[in-house]
């Protein structure tokens, strides 16, 4: 309903209407991945940890996230390790979190913390290069992917269903305005607004200066096509 | 120009989370427990013309001695600030509050001219003086309780002034931590200035003025 409103008012410039919006987050339920994050508290200055200790501490971590993920029914070709670090300024007690890569080495642990000073800019707007950076925790995202369900192409049939009269704010006034049943839209359809798509859990408004394109899957994507309001 | 209520609401609601904002910046990067954990401080946003136009839900003798202090301290800067420059003053003459609340005053600056500040005072946990903590209850005379500085240009495009900083560590027992608070407090004003120039960007520099005289306007009508 306020998809196009709200896109305007984040400057955003395309949204993606999926095939059931008002189930969306059961349908995400059932295609997100098995995520299972293991900490290890560490509290030591990063110029002098013992790099070799911490890929050991890693390794553990990873033991443990393979025995999780089994327990999960993940099948071995299906896990992912996702390496992180909680950094801070020495004298801080909030962390950012940093992904790093394996194996841990001098080299590794240098770009770790050359990418806390930049994501410390990005949110702070400042850096200190000389002072010392310490690790609170290391993190192990163990991750199984799930097979995603399969989106089927929709069938082709006659979606117009009336034309009325709708207000739009932007205009300020009431615009002939083609009426669309969701169902019946096929793949490859193109709609310029304004238009409304009703379907049985949801209604999509496409403004006057927007498209709305159906993907191959069903979804909606919308886009404007000049200026914004 | 005449400016309709629901605009004056939405930048009202900007206003007041950019401070919100300010505040989550400052605790979150300070290195005291007093920021990060008594959190000491408070964070607000200033009009053109030096009137206090938004706050955050902080510390109440901050926010209400912030508008004179602020008024004050920048009298002697006139026409002598620059976009990158912030302003630091602890003098309670000036600041309304005891030694230990360090103010510090971001000019936010669109096409040359200044179109609003980002402020916030921060209690800092040393200050110098007698006694750890600078609040010795048997002073006679404030020199006792720490350092004053009157108002002076601390940070210079963008980059913290490293002589008027040495004067204040060397007066400080924490002089690591009281740098970590500064660099916080001045994380918390560079948060507040990329926020007014978002709604600039979005509003134009005159709507967001005359919605600015418009909360004024509504909180006193509500007195």
């Amino acid at each position: 309903m306020h998809g196009c409103a709200l896109a305007e008012d984040l400057n955003l410039t395309k949204i993606i209407v999926p095939h059931n919006p008002g189930l969306f987050s059961a349908h995400g339920l059932l295609a997100a991945d098995f995520k299972n994050t293991l900490v290890k508290a560490v509290m030591k200055l990063m110029d002098e940890v013992n790099v070799k200790k911490i890929e050991a501490a890693f390794q553990k971590l990873e033991v443990k996230g393979v025995k999780l993920l089994e327990k999960q029914h993940v099948p071995k070709m299906n896990m992912r390790f996702i390496r992180q670090m909680d950094l801070r300024y020495f004298g801080q007690s909030y962390e950012l979190t940093i992904p790093t890569s394996q194996p841990f080495t001098e080299d590794v642990l240098y770009q770790t913390v050359e990418s806390f000073h930049k994501k410390h800019t990005a949110i702070y707007g400042y850096a200190v290069k000389e002072e010392p950076v310490e690790l609170v925790n290391i993190k192990l995202i163990a991750v199984g992917l799930v097979e995603k369900p399969k989106l089927k192409e929709q069938p082709l049939k006659g979606a117009v269903i009336a034309k009325r009269k709708v207000f739009f704010e932007q205009n300020g006034d009431y615009i002939k305005t083609t009426i669309y049943r969701r169902e019946k839209l096929k793949a490859g359809n193109m709609i310029n607004g304004p238009a409304v798509i009703e379907q049985y859990d949801a209604t999509t408004i496409v403004y006057p200066n927007w498209t709305a394109s159906v993907d191959r899957f069903g979804n909606i994507v919308l886009s404007i096509t000049k200026g914004g309001n | 120009m005449s400016i309709d209520p629901i605009t004056v609401e939405v930048i009202k609601g900007a206003l007041t989370y950019a401070a919100e904002e300010m505040g989550i910046v400052l605790r979150n990067s300070a290195y005291s427990s007093n920021i990060k954990e008594r959190m000491d401080f408070s964070c607000t946003i200033f009009d053109h013309k030096k009137r206090l136009a938004a706050q955050a839900e902080h510390i109440p003798v901050h926010l209400g001695s912030m508008q004179l202090a602020v008024q004050k301290s920048l009298e002697k800067f006139k026409g002598k600030l620059e976009n990158g420059d912030m302003i630091l003053f602890n003098d309670p003459y000036i600041s309304g509050t005891h030694l230990p609340d360090i103010t510090l005053i971001c000019p936010i600056f669109h096409e040359g001219k200044i179109i609003a500040y980002s402020a916030n005072k921060a209690h800092h946990s040393d200050i110098g003086g007698k006694a750890p903590g600078s609040m010795a209850g048997d002073a006679t005379e404030i020199y006792q309780e720490g350092i004053i500085i009157p108002p002076v240009k601390f940070v210079k495009k963008n980059v913290i002034d490293e002589e008027v900083a040495g004067i204040l560590l060397s007066n400080v027992r924490t002089p690591e931590i009281r740098m970590g608070d500064l660099r916080a407090q001045m994380a918390a004003n560079i948060l507040g200035k990329r926020r007014i120039l978002e709604l600039v960007d979005r509003y134009g520099t005159e709507t967001l003025h005359k919605a600015m005289e418009e909360i004024m306007n509504y909180s006193e009508r509500r007195m």
